[in-house]
């Protein structure tokens, strides 16, 4: 059977079976962003929008949305190129955790604040009410939905100052209870972190990560939800040719060249080209 | 997901009746139940969401019309909707399936933790079905007690009486989790109470408006919750949503 679905505001006709799921019809149309939960709806990770609501896509059979609009976050930044708000408040306050749920968390962000602008805490646990991302909780979450709904109204917040924990005094070698710290940090969301006691090993040098918080390696590719870029291999028929394209590495992968076998797509099109050309 | 072997949206009532005579005919409002259900035997999907059942209109006075399509966000969101109402629909999903959870499948599928049946009960609904032989109004209590009444018909629209005050206590495992047990009450305009408990029983049920109206049931006993302790909490909770009310 054949449905017409607005997928991410342009028209289309897609085949599909009586039973098949929006979400594979989704998935098999490009739209990578929208992941398998559970095939109940239980975990919102399959979230999508369905004439403007966050609905799950894997409780939902594609030919139930024949007729009705269905929006990916891949509409969010295809057009420009460039973060959407609500995908730059997200990296910004470190909210996307693992990235498997992002998008949908994106999504109802972007439904709850079509809606009411300037939600309170309440109003946003209920918006992501269905999507389950249990890796650090939802305290980062809730801040980057009220980072994305300032930046929507146009208001200027802030940058996310990370928590710093410094080592205590007097507590390097000895593990107990910490003190408690004389002023809490001048943050407008989320409650006073407790305070871990630093008890650092002695054969162990401290280490520039711990304690500096950064922005997560993948966080931009994970907000936009799109495809993973595909390895660089290293190729014995063209990795000496400045002009090979495999030479290119992307950001993701800059640090690793993984060695594949036979020439890989790109020296097949530009040492043909040179080929020829010589 | 179940298997499903057709996908038919019928743009009539008279094609949806029609449509039921199919062998392994399922009636699908949002699809949130059927399409979850992981069945072997095939079945044929009938879409009620060409009827445009979905709105929500004044019946009388007092009274409201809420379509059987009409989903749990829609009724969440309309203010003429009585608060409790609104609450329990929110409740009653979480944001992701509220958008597509209709009212028409809340009663089709009965389920006996469901708040928001035993608030639609206190309020008097009335379930309105059609058949080959004609519209049928049904007290929303019968159509729970006795499901061989939707045999052949279809949910078309529910009718609740909006006056009145209503009050809620509930025992859940989390604040956001399905109540264990609640008791639902209202004070009707003239003065009669009305008490609705869930966990109680195979559906949500009316019961005598009185604190000890629990002392003979006989609670299904799960992981959550034993005969015995759901029996105490009813007792309990009906107490409380009773002083609610006055």
């Amino acid at each position: 059977m054949d449905v017409t679905i607005t997928l991410n505001g342009a028209r289309r006709r897609v085949g599909c079976e009586p039973g098949e799921t929006l979400l594979a019809l989704l998935r098999r149309e490009g739209c990578f962003s929208v992941r398998f939960g559970s095939g109940t709806g239980e975990t919102g990770a399959a979230g999508v929008l369905l004439d403007g609501r966050i609905v799950s896509a894997d409780v939902l059979l594609a030919a139930q949305a024949d007729g009705h609009e269905v929006t990916t976050v891949e509409s969010l930044n295809v057009a420009t190129g460039e973060l959407h708000p609500i995908q730059e408040a997200f990296v910004e306050a470190g909210a996307l955790q693992s990235g498997y749920s992002a998008g949908a968390m994106i999504l109802a962000t972007k439904a709850l604040l079509e809606r009411n602008p300037d939600p309170d805490e309440r109003e946003i646990a209920d918006a992501l009410s269905g999507i389950l991302d249990r890796e650090t909780g939802y305290v980062k979450v809730v801040a980057g939905v009220r980072r994305a709904a300032a930046l929507l109204r146009g208001e200027k917040p802030a940058p996310v100052q990370p928590v710093i924990v410094e080592p205590l005094a007097g507590r390097d070698s000895a593990p107990g209870p910490s003190p408690a710290p004389e002023q809490p940090p001048a943050a407008d969301h989320g409650p006073w972190p407790a305070v871990p006691a630093v008890v650092r090993s002695p054969e162990v040098a401290p280490t520039l990560v711990v304690g500096q918080p950064a922005p997560k390696v993948d966080a931009l590719r994970w907000s936009r939800a799109t495809r993973r870029s595909p390895t660089t291999w290293s190729c014995a028929g063209c990795c000496t040719r400045r002009c090979c394209e495999a030479r290119t590495r992307t950001p993701a992968s800059s640090r690793s060249t993984m060695p594949r076998p036979g020439p890989c797509p790109a020296c097949t099109r530009c040492c043909t080209a040179s080929t020829r050309a010589a | 997901m179940a298997t499903v072997s057709a996908y038919l949206r019928p743009a009539t009532l008279g094609d949806a009746l029609a449509c039921l005579d199919l062998p392994g005919a399922v009636v699908v409002g949002g699809g949130t139940k059927v399409n979850a259900a992981r069945t072997l035997e095939p079945v044929v999907v009938i879409d009620l969401q060409g009827l445009h059942i979905d709105g929500i209109e004044r019946a009388g006075e007092h009274g409201l019309l809420v379509g059987a399509t009409a989903t749990f966000q829609r009724l969440a969101d309309d203010a003429r909707v009585p608060a409790t109402i609104r609450e329990a629909a929110r409740r009653e999903q979480p944001s992701t399936l509220r958008a597509l959870a209709t009212v028409g499948g809340l009663v089709a599928t009965a389920d006996p933790s469901s708040e928001l049946l035993a608030t639609l009960l206190v309020h008097d609904g009335v379930v309105t079905l059609t058949g080959r032989d004609g519209r049928l109004s049904v007290e929303l209590a019968a159509v729970l007690g006795d499901g061989t009444v939707l045999a052949g018909r279809i949910i078309t629209a529910v009718t609740v009486e909006t006056g009145g005050v209503t009050s809620v206590a509930r025992t859940a495992r989390t604040r956001a989790d399905q109540p264990i047990v609640a008791a639902v009450a209202r004070r009707t305009p003239d003065g009669q109470r009305r008490l609705a408990l869930t966990g109680v029983a195979a559906v949500p049920v009316l019961v005598a408006p009185t604190p000890d109206a629990a002392a003979g049931l006989e609670p299904p006993g799960d992981f959550r919750g034993s005969t015995e302790y759901r029996r105490v909490l009813a007792g309990v909770l009906a107490r409380r949503a009773l002083e609610g009310v006055g």
